[in-house]
């Protein structure tokens, strides 16, 4: 049944690229070697995932990414029985194999899980460091290799959503926002390999586009986005097919909205 | 006066991105007019929308985001073209520099050739070179114009800042000289004027504002004819009528005549929210009547003491709301229920068989625990809301009751957004954004509440039919609310009386009609009953004496307003 799960043993040869805003490195290391669990906050597409593969790569350890969601149990986590034939087979949940490898275990928006299921990390992100597997009357304990890194993304909780007080409290935190305009053109010209006028001219685009307010607009255009804008006016797309395609249309749906953005769209790039 | 054909191009958006805030934007019909702002609202011309008019407006919304029209002192700039010119030279390098980030390339590369090498490092600075006399390039057409008159009346006015005792002592001090030296008036001229029955109204007949209009509308021989004062600086000699002061405020006050008072000159942006009006009298519709806007709110002083917010939840009220509304939700992990849930099945299978007890708690079952509420709360936020002394207004007990029913539906889980609103006129409708549905109910909510504005008049159907949209379009749920919390009966420009009701009940039909349940709320406002219920409809109204009486009562009237709602729909879709 293990063998299933081999992808974890993915190592990744070559650092995912990642330019760091300001010192989430530093803290990430640091945190790491004082065995302390971190909690990443940012917008969607800022490169809170993005740090995680990279740091994974540059501190030489597996990554295990778990998406959280509202369904997800604690036996979902941890492992549970399963039948197999007429025989019980326990199976390792994705965070037990991360504690016992010393992985990086990542929990993906992690406010989407409810909250009596991210309890079952509390004794892990203490200084106990250590998991209990109930119903194998097993207590693991957590190598100094392993790591427990969460993120989310606080402008999309609900009122009903929110980490636990006792959750958060056990965190180092780590804020992402998207990069200042000239790492970002960097970020852009790097991942998708358009020359520096044309990104320059995208993270213009998408700097304006930041500075509508949540009445006009519910969420804004992503270094994700941008990217992948980028890619296809690589394809040869003109920069206004391509940021139509790729940066808003994937905005919003209100017909009255596009409308405004095409226009602003319009006044910042050529045919 | 030209017709101009306006093409709908939805530049609010634009606007919005480049100056970093939400802009209002309007059309100016003359032929060859140039466009400026008055640090607010911009006006561009239409004549040049296509080409030109992205450039236009990128100038203008930069000198927005730079604060150019903030510089203390501008009023200095009034009596030469040249020094205007120079400062608006100065001001869109320094303000377009400052956002050099987000504007289009082409477009700086646009600037080049008007560089002045001077590098100021705010607007007050530039102003000090523009009056030094120092040559600099003249600024091209599409730079448009600067009017310091529309800046400093708009502060007069109160659209964007609070006027504070102290203003209003020196603008009554102002008065007084002036009406030492009062000689007779044309009424006529003024009767004329659709302004003048805003100012003839019986919310501010004999407010210092409406004397004030009066006097300056006397100094000259017509209104009409003043309105494009202040254009290119053509006008603006002394009178030895009054003193200096009070010409420069009254200049400042008529210059923007044109644009900013319901006038056939203008015609609202094309994106922006434009609603009908139902006219009683003639049975119909006015087409596209009334337009509606977005801002933030933006007064410089709260209007009230902040820590009216402070008030701690009330629990009668939570619980008396509590159970408005339920939907189904799946929950599972039940002892019975419609489904066998299979994780916890193979758990007790295991548990049992390896001789556990196992939890019997297999069942996912559908439970009505959702909330399935979405609820505008809408905040009058016209001046007759100030009446009354100390710290117990209309407006404190209509901030009160607005934050804490918006607290306690947040607490709920209920989707809940909170909007001010007030109105000069059809064209300026006015809604400050205080919660959008999707934002968290937090600090930030709390600063927008304490900057809120209260000025202007109530046009109750334009705010109704906006509301009904925004509760339409975002709040996602199948039961809608409109929360209006008023103090009064409908009063705007042209809006009184039999036709202000007659358009207030149609709106509030429209609501229903689309799903939208109404409640106008009055919070200790001793308006005459008689005169509310015939604007609202006795089953939409409630009348209460604070916010505490608001646990007792709100509930009945709630669920009424929703069945109605209900109903109307029932039949509209039958």
């Amino acid at each position: 049944m293990q063998g299933a799960f081999s992808a974890d043993d993915r190592r990744t040869v070559d650092q995912p690229y990642y330019l760091p805003s300001g010192n989430e490195i530093e803290v990430f290391e640091a945190a790491h070697r004082q065995r302390l669990p971190l909690m990443l906050k940012g917008p969607t597409g800022c490169g809170k995932t993005r740090l995680v593969e990279h740091m994974a790569a540059r501190l030489g350890l597996p990554l295990i990414t778990i998406a959280c969601h509202e369904d997800i149990t604690a036996a979902d986590l941890v492992g549970r029985y399963l039948l197999h034939g007429g025989e019980t087979v326990w199976v390792d949940g994705p965070l037990t194999r991360a504690v016992r490898r010393g992985a990086i275990c990542y929990l993906d928006e992690v406010v989407e899980a409810r909250a009596d299921t991210t309890v079952v990390i509390h004794p892990l992100a203490d200084h106990r460091r250590e998991l209990h597997l109930e119903r194998l009357n097993e207590t693991l304990r957590a190598p100094d290799n392993f790591m427990l890194v969460l993120s989310y993304n606080p402008g999309y909780q609900s009122v009903l959503k929110d980490l636990k007080q006792s959750t958060r409290q056990r965190m180092v935190g780590i804020e992402l926002g998207y990069p200042a305009a000239e790492r970002e053109v960097r970020i852009v010209v790097r991942e998708s390999g358009i020359d520096e006028a044309r990104a320059v001219e995208l993270v213009k685009l998408a700097h304006a586009i930041r500075k509508l307010d949540a009445s006009m607009l519910p969420d804004v255009c992503s270094t994700r986005t941008l990217v992948s804008t980028a890619r296809l006016l690589c394809e040869g797309l003109s920069p206004r097919a391509a940021a139509t395609a790729a940066m808003l249309l994937p905005l919003c749906d209100d017909a009255e909205v596009m409308r405004g953005l095409r226009e602003v769209v319009n006044t910042y790039l050529p045919e | 006066m030209a017709s101009v054909s306006i093409e709908p191009h939805p530049l609010r958006m634009l606007a919005a991105a480049v100056a970093g805030s939400p802009v209002a934007v309007s059309y100016l019909t003359e032929p060859g007019a140039r466009c400026w702002t008055d640090g607010e609202r911009i006006y561009l011309s239409a004549e040049r929308q296509a080409g030109e008019g992205g450039r236009e407006l990128l100038v203008q919304c930069a000198l927005l985001a730079g604060g150019a029209l903030k510089a203390v002192g501008l009023r200095a700039l009034i009596g030469s073209i040249e020094q205007r010119q120079c400062f608006l030279v100065l001001e869109v390098e320094r303000c377009c520099a400052s956002i050099a980030e987000r504007l289009p390339r082409a477009f700086l590369n646009a600037l080049e050739p008007y560089r002045t090498g001077q590098g100021p490092q705010d607007a007050e600075e530039s102003l000090r070179i523009a009056r030094s006399r120092t040559r600099l390039p003249k600024p091209p057409e599409w730079y448009g114009t600067l009017q310091p008159w529309a800046v400093l009346r708009r502060n007069v006015r109160g659209g964007g800042r609070s006027m504070d005792a102290r203003k209003l002592e020196q603008l009554e001090a102002r008065l007084g000289s002036l009406e030492a030296e009062q000689a007779d008036g044309d009424e006529d001229a003024l009767v004329r004027n659709p302004f003048w029955k805003l100012l003839s109204s019986p919310l501010g007949k004999d407010g210092f504002f409406a004397r004030f209009m009066r006097e300056i509308f006397d100094m000259q021989s017509s209104p009409d004819k003043a309105a494009d004062s202040g254009i290119e600086g053509s006008s603006e000699m002394v009178s030895g009528r009054a003193s200096r002061h009070a010409l420069d405020l009254g200049k400042a006050l008529r210059s923007g005549l044109a644009v900013a008072i319901p006038s056939a000159l203008l015609v609202p942006e094309g994106g922006a929210h434009s609603y009908p009006e139902w006219d009683g009298s003639k049975g119909r519709y006015r087409p596209d009547w009334t337009s509606v806007e977005e801002v933030a709110p933006a007064a410089d002083e709260p209007c009230f003491d902040e820590t009216l917010l402070d008030a701690a939840t009330d629990q009668p009220l939570l619980r008396s709301l509590a159970s408005l509304c339920l939907g189904f939700r799946r929950h599972a992990g039940q002892t019975a229920g419609d489904d066998l849930v299979l994780d916890r099945l193979i758990r007790l299978a295991v548990d049992l068989r390896t001789g556990h007890s196992g939890d019997e708690r297999i069942y996912s079952a559908s439970l009505r625990t959702r909330r399935d509420l979405g609820v505008l709360i809408l905040l009058d936020a016209s001046s007759s809301t100030l009446e009354g002394g100390g710290n117990d207004r209309v407006v404190d007990r209509q901030v009160r009751a607005a934050w804490k029913l918006c607290r306690t539906f947040d607490r709920l889980g209920d989707r809940v957004a909170l909007y001010g609103f007030h109105s000069w006129g059809r064209t300026l409708v006015r809604f400050q954004h205080l919660k959008a549905f999707d934002e968290r109910l937090g600090a930030e909510t709390r600063k927008r509440m304490g900057r809120l504005s209260v000025a202007g008049y109530t046009r109750s159907g334009a705010a109704i039919r906006h509301a009904t949209e925004l509760l339409d379009a975002h709040s996602g749920t199948p039961f809608k609310l409109l929360l209006l919390i008023s103090d009064g009966y409908p009063y705007d420009d042209q809006y009184e009386g039999e036709y202000a009701d007659q358009d207030t009940r149609k709106a509030l039909e429209e609501a229903r009609a689309r799903g939208v349940a109404c409640l106008c709320l009055s919070v200790g406002s001793d308006a005459d009953v008689v005169r509310l219920e015939r604007a609202w409809g006795s089953a939409n109204y409630l009348a209460i004496g604070n916010a505490t009486e608001m646990a007792a009562r709100l509930r009945g009237a709630v669920e009424r307003a929703i069945g109605a709602a209900a109903r109307k729909r029932y039949v509209a879709a039958a």
